[in-house]
């Protein structure tokens, strides 16, 4: 049963991009640009993946009940949306 | 395949999207936007995403056209072209369409081939080696 902390999406997603600027980011950059990174917010945790499933896939054999915070290494954004494309179903960051 | 470009600018395909549970039985099929504006692999309605049994896995931030940025829902599922299948990240959207990017192109090893001259569009999905 999962138990302790429980955070709302934007809590994860906001811990995830702290982390990643406060501490993966000089870990992970330059090496590992264009790779992803999952990031498991409340123990800190991170897993390097060549794609998003890869990464998420290694994260999940520890921690296979958590939501996520996942991010493209020495990118702004995982994925880019184009002219056309209508807004994410989410939040502004 | 042939997919549809008359009286339209972008390219679209009829294809079968379904989540961790698998095919659904009669098979669902969707009319899907090719957008190569959109990094991902399927971005899809929140209203079509639902009932196709997505499971959610991650918290992401998007790159918007504008520079701007956005902070979305990462969900498992696959894509199935005949009897090619692949395993894709599907994100969440506030539209009506559903837009598959250079992720899924890039999944399905395509060829794409537009000639707005005649107003044909094919889409090839091809082998892995």
């Amino acid at each position: 049963m999962e138990t302790g902390q429980v955070l709302t999406p934007e809590q994860v997603a906001a811990r995830g991009e702290k982390l990643y600027q406060e501490k993966l980011k000089a870990i992970l950059e330059p090496e590992n640009n264009g790779k992803f990174v999952a990031i498991e917010v409340i123990s800190g945790e991170y897993f390097v993946g060549d794609t998003i499933l890869g990464a998420v896939e290694l994260s999940h054999k520890k921690f296979p009940n958590r939501l996520l915070h996942t991010i493209k290494i020495g990118y702004e954004g995982v994925y880019k949306l184009g002219r056309f494309s209508r807004p994410a179903y989410g939040w502004r960051a | 395949m042939d997919g549809e470009l008359n009286g339209s600018v972008s390219p679209k395909i009829i294809m079968e999207l379904y989540g961790v549970a698998g095919r659904h039985v009669p098979p669902v099929f969707f009319e899907a936007i090719i957008d190569t504006g959109f990094t991902g692999g399927v971005s899809m309605p929140i209203s079509l995403a639902l009932p196709l049994g997505l499971v959610l896995f991650s918290t992401a931030t998007f790159t918007l056209a504008d520079g701007s940025k956005e902070n979305a829902f990462l969900c498992y599922g696959s894509a199935r072209i005949g009897e090619r299948e692949e395993p894709l990240v599907f994100s969440l959207s506030q539209g009506n369409d559903v837009l598959l990017g250079t992720e899924f192109l890039k999944a399905f090893k395509s060829k794409c081939f537009l000639d707005y001259k005649f107003m044909k569009f094919s889409f090839e999905p091809q082998d892995h080696t």
